[in-house]
Order: C-alpha cells, then structure tokens, then sequence
C-alpha cells in the first residue's frame, strides 16, 4: 500500500479499441438499453460551463485527469498503491465520462470540489424532469474504473463498457461510491445483478436469475 | 462454434472448481423447473437456421431436467438437425436415457476426472458418497460405451493428478476404456475462480507442461482416438483449424466460440469467463477484436504475446485462464502451452522433416504421408479428414 500517486509505467503501442456495452440482465437491457442514450445525450449540454479557477490548473488528459482528482479527494482509501477507494458526489462524478455519463465537462481538482459540484447540480436541473432521477441513480450507482494495457472496463450493477484508454502497465482501480445516495431507492429492481466483485457485490443476491424475470 | 443449450445451472454433484460455482454462490443460477421449453426450442431452430450449428445439451448437469423434458428436447434437435449431443456427469443415466440416447443418435460426452480418488474433487456430499458416485459414473460410462453410443471424456486436471502414480493410473483406466472403444476425449487444466481452492486444486506452468507432455506422449500410442488438446494443435500448427474456440481470438462480450441459449431462450455469452459470477448477455454490437490487439501488442513481460512465434495458432488461449482472471493478459499457463507447441512442432519435424508449420510462414504444407495425430475431432462436427499412416511412431525418442 501507498500514499503517493499511482505507480504507472506507459507502454509503446496504443491500441485502438471500439466501446462496446454489455448488459448484466435481461432487465437491465430492458428498462435502461434505450434510455440510456437519451440520458447521454441530455448530459452534454453541459459543455458550456466554465472551468472553476481551483481546478484549471489541473487538466490532464485522460485518464491522469480522473486518477489525479480521485487522489487530491479527501477520504480516499487504497486496498494497494494501484487501487483506490472514493465516496464521491453524483455531482462530480466523471468515473462514468468515458460513456459520456458526467455533469461536469471538466476534471475537477477532487471528486468532491465544490465549485464543480454546484456547475453539476444546476446542469442536473436543467436535464428534464422525466429523466433527471434516472441520471442521478446512474450516477449513484457503484462503479469501477479499472485500466490496463489500454483497456479500461467499467464495471456496474447493470453492464461493463469497454473502452480505449491511455496504454500502461499494472491495472489501476478506482472504485467510486456514493456516500448518501438520493435517487438509488428501488433501483436494484431494475435488473442490478449480484456479483462477486465490486460493484455487484454491493448488490443483494437474488434468489433466481435475472434473467427468469421476465417482464409481465 | 459451439451451441451450449442450458436450461438449467442446477446439479447433483458439488466439484469444488466448477466454473459455474461463482454464478450459484451470487444466486445467478437456474433451477429444475425454472426454464421456457417453447422459448428455448424456439431459439435453437434460429440459430440452427442462421449457424447450422446443432445444439449441445448442457447445465448445470442436464440429466436433473425432469425426464420429459430432456427428451423432448433431444427430440426437438434430433427432427430439426438430424443429430443430438449432451454433456454429462453420468451420474442419473439409465437404462432409459440410453434407449433414448441410441434411438436420437446422442453423442455423450462424460465429465469425469478418472477413476476412484482421481475424481473426488467432483464431490458428492461426503468421502464416502464421492467415491459411491464415482463408481457409478464409471459403471455408466461403461454402458454407454458398450451400448455403442458415440462417447468421449472431459477431464479436468488437477493436483490429484500429480500425486505418485495418478498419471500412471489415469493412462490404464484410459487405455482400458479405448479398448472397449473410447474415441476421445479432452483434457482441461483447472480453472478454479475462488482464490482458496487456486492451492487445492490449480498446477503451476510448469506442472502443466509436464503432464501435457506426458498425456501427448500416451495419446500417440492411440492413433485411432483423438485426444485434446495434442491432436488439436498438431492440426493447428498444420493450418487445419481445430474444431476449439480456445485457439482463436476471442471477444468476451460477444463469444464466437461458444453461444449459450439460456432458460429463457435468451441469448448469452461462454460462462467460463464469467468469473464475476455474472453470465453477461450477448453485446449487440460489431465484434470487437481488443484481446487479440492489446496481446498482440504487449510484451509478455507485462502479460502479452508481443513477438511470440506461436501467436498465429494461440492468440493468448482462451480468456477464462487469463493471469489475474483478467481477459486482457495471456493465458497464466502460456508456459505449458509454449512448451507443448514445441514439443508436438518437435514431434512433426521428427516423423516428417520436409514438413512446413503454419507458423512458419507461408502456406503450411501436409505431407503425403500424413501426420501423427488424429485430426478426428471428437465432437459433434463432421469428421475431418484422418491421416494415419505415421500413427504409432515413436516421435520423441
């Protein structure tokens, strides 16, 4: 374990991976597959807000934004060097940005930057009404960031999206958690699986399959 | 490709390192009844349309579906392809499954790790039930065998494979079987997803390139049989294209080795990379090729495949034995499979020195006389095409 940042060395070759997106259940895919995009699309209107001046000094590109901000954020835990614990805010959440699920269009200086967190919260009022509480769910939802070799994966209760990241070598993780969730209340019914690792290990295990419980 | 029908993830039998096991312990499982005849039929006859592919009959341990039901699934396939496959444990079959599995033309294949304590990690309940199961799976496999249904083995090997004498003790109860006409079979490295039984149960590198040595060694003595993986890479390094998904790309959202129709009829990925506990439905989208990108591209100083000579024929193995259970890192036995490469590349050069591999560069070049392996492929694939006249020859010494 160890308090400095994360020990990383840059590998030689990128690769270039096309993002895919697998759903955890049947359910999952049914209730979120087609809102997702529209939650997506509602979270980039965002892009005209300012960069508060505490966080302009420390845009990285990606991914040194996220692993930078994730250990200036007060609270962080470390299972090892390379593994990172964060209770964040849904409002400065950018754990999810690699899908484009982020109400900020900046790298805060920490997961729990308040200047960032207010920029989310009044373009959280603005998304509309019929999809605002599932936005903030998804944003309160466990998530692991998890990159190696430039792939990163992040794993939900309810898909993995696969992506291109930086190239480097070992895996880094970043487990994002929600400290007092808001809108998080019944949204294991819709299609969230148990796992055996984070973050479905957060989830309840169920008695049958998820995918028995097909809609009425 | 593979079309693994799984009604149910139940089982009558508790093997400690069952790839199933972490999708029963977060409750991801099916039960006895809990599946959709119609749903399932239904999906077989599109992707049998779409494929050609025939279904496998798979569990959990299949043989718990009540028995109407198993038969009018075996039913279903046997009118619509014209052929039937199941994996087992044998421990329920009867004399009934066997008029069944004769009249459908079933080929079987048996798990079952070799005789008494070679298979007492496939666990009944206690010792004493363990071995009781055992000798009965034995009894079966026997009838099966001289019922003259199509029969082969999976074994998956353990440390009980290491102990003194096991390796001498699995090769006479195998050859035993192949006298009473076994045709083949398989033999898998354990993949055990919960760290506690890695110990128990998994072989280092260097353990599994010896065993794979000496096991590609006796399967030469049986060249009317065909054994994986040995025939399957000596067919490889031919450019013959074994009938096995571990020896190609794989991507582990979107398996094109293994399609699995679950109990709803709903499609989902190979459960053997699903580690997590978590059998992912299929990705939807255009394939993604990331494994083979980020192995080929890494040295294997950082988990990759960068510059090896037998990348072409490896891609990696198959992405459920990947170092750290992480399918962007190489097989954690790339020693044992490098090393048995090189041992049957060594054999072929030796039984045919005008012979030239695939991975060698150009167009691999069959000799006329054959090769040493079978290139039957055991399954429910048609036959390849044989080559036997180097069958039996002493090649490694």
């Amino acid at each position: 374990m160890g308090d400095g940042p994360v020990q990383l060395e840059h590998l030689d070759d990128t690769i270039d991976v096309k993002p895919s997106l697998a759903w955890c259940s049947y359910e999952a895919r049914e209730h979120w597959s087609e809102r997702l995009y529209s939650i997506v699309a509602a979270c980039k209107t965002s892009h005209t807000n300012p960069i508060p001046p505490c966080c302009s000094a420390v845009q990285y590109s990606w991914p040194g934004g996220l692993l930078q901000a994730a250990e200036q954020t007060t609270g962080i835990t470390r299972s090892s060097a390379n593994h990172l614990h964060i209770l964040g805010s849904p409002y400065t959440n950018i754990v999810l940005n690699p899908m484009g699920l982020t109400l900020i269009a900046h790298q805060p200086c920490n997961l729990a930057c308040r200047p960032s967190r207010d920029i989310g919260k009044s373009h959280h009022a603005n998304v509309p009404v019929e999809l605002s509480r599932d936005l903030l769910a998804l944003l309160e939802m466990p998530v692991r960031w998890d990159a190696l070799k430039g792939i990163g994966i992040l794993h939900t209760p309810l898909f993995k999206y696969t992506f291109s990241t930086t190239p480097f070598f070992p895996r880094v993780l970043v487990d994002h958690e929600v400290s007092a969730p808001m809108a998080y209340d019944g949204f294991f019914d819709r299609g969230a699986v148990s796992g055996t690792t984070f973050p479905n290990n957060r989830i309840p295990v169920q008695k049958r399959h998820p995918h028995l419980l097909m809609p009425e | 490709m593979t079309l693994l029908v799984k009604p149910i993830s139940a089982c009558n039998l508790g093997c400690e390192y069952c790839y199933e096991n972490s999708q029963r312990t977060v409750g991801n499982f099916t039960g006895r009844n809990d599946y959709d005849l119609g749903a399932i039929e239904a999906r077989i006859a599109q992707q049998f349309a779409r494929t050609g592919q025939a279904p496998v009959l798979h569990g959990g341990e299949i043989t718990m579906m009540p028995k109407r039901d198993l038969f009018r699934l075996l039913d279903y396939c046997h009118t619509l392809c014209g052929r039937t496959a199941l994996q087992t444990n044998g421990l329920h079959i009867d004399a009934e499954h066997l008029a069944v599995f004769r009249r459908l033309e079933t080929t079987i294949s048996v798990s079952i790790d070799g005789p008494g304590a070679l298979n007492h990690a496939r666990w009944a309940g206690s010792d004493a039930a363990t071995t009781r199961a055992t000798a009965r799976i034995q009894n079966n496999f026997e009838q099966l065998l001289d019922a003259g249904i199509p029969v082969g083995l999976i074994v998956i090997i353990t440390r009980l494979h290491l102990v003194d004498g096991a390796i001498a003790q699995l090769q006479s109860w195998l050859d035993a079987l192949v006298a009473r006409g076994l045709s083949g079979g398989r033999f898998n490295l354990v993949e055990a997803d919960f760290p506690e039984l890695k110990e128990k149960y998994e072989l280092t590198a260097m353990e599994a390139a010896t065993f794979y040595q000496t096991m590609a060694d006796w399967a030469l003595q049986h060249p009317t049989t065909h054994w994986g993986p040995f025939c399957e890479i000596a067919e490889n390094l031919m450019g013959l294209h074994p009938n096995n998904c571990i020896y190609v790309p794989c991507n582990i959202y979107r398996t094109a080795g293994v399609v699995e129709i679950l109990g709803t009829g709903e499609l989902g990925n190979c459960a053997k990379i699903a580690h997590d506990g978590i059998p992912h439905l299929r990705d939807e989208g255009s394939p993604s090729h990331g494994r083979a990108q980020v192995l080929s591209t890494t040295p294997h100083a950082y988990g990759g495949c960068k510059g090896c000579k037998y990348w072409s024929v490896c891609h990696g193995q198959c992405p459920s034995e990947a170092i750290d259970r992480d399918w962007r890192n190489k097989s954690r036995y790339c020693e044992a499979w490098y090393a048995l490469y090189e041992h049957i590349a060594m054999g072929l050069r030796k039984a045919s020195p005008e012979i030239q591999l695939w991975t060698e560069g150009g167009q691999p070049r069959v000799p006329e006389r054959g090769i040493p392996w079978s290139t039957r492929a055991f399954s429910v694939q048609p036959m390849m095409q044989d080559a036997r006249p180097l069958w039996g020859m002493d090649l490694f010494n």
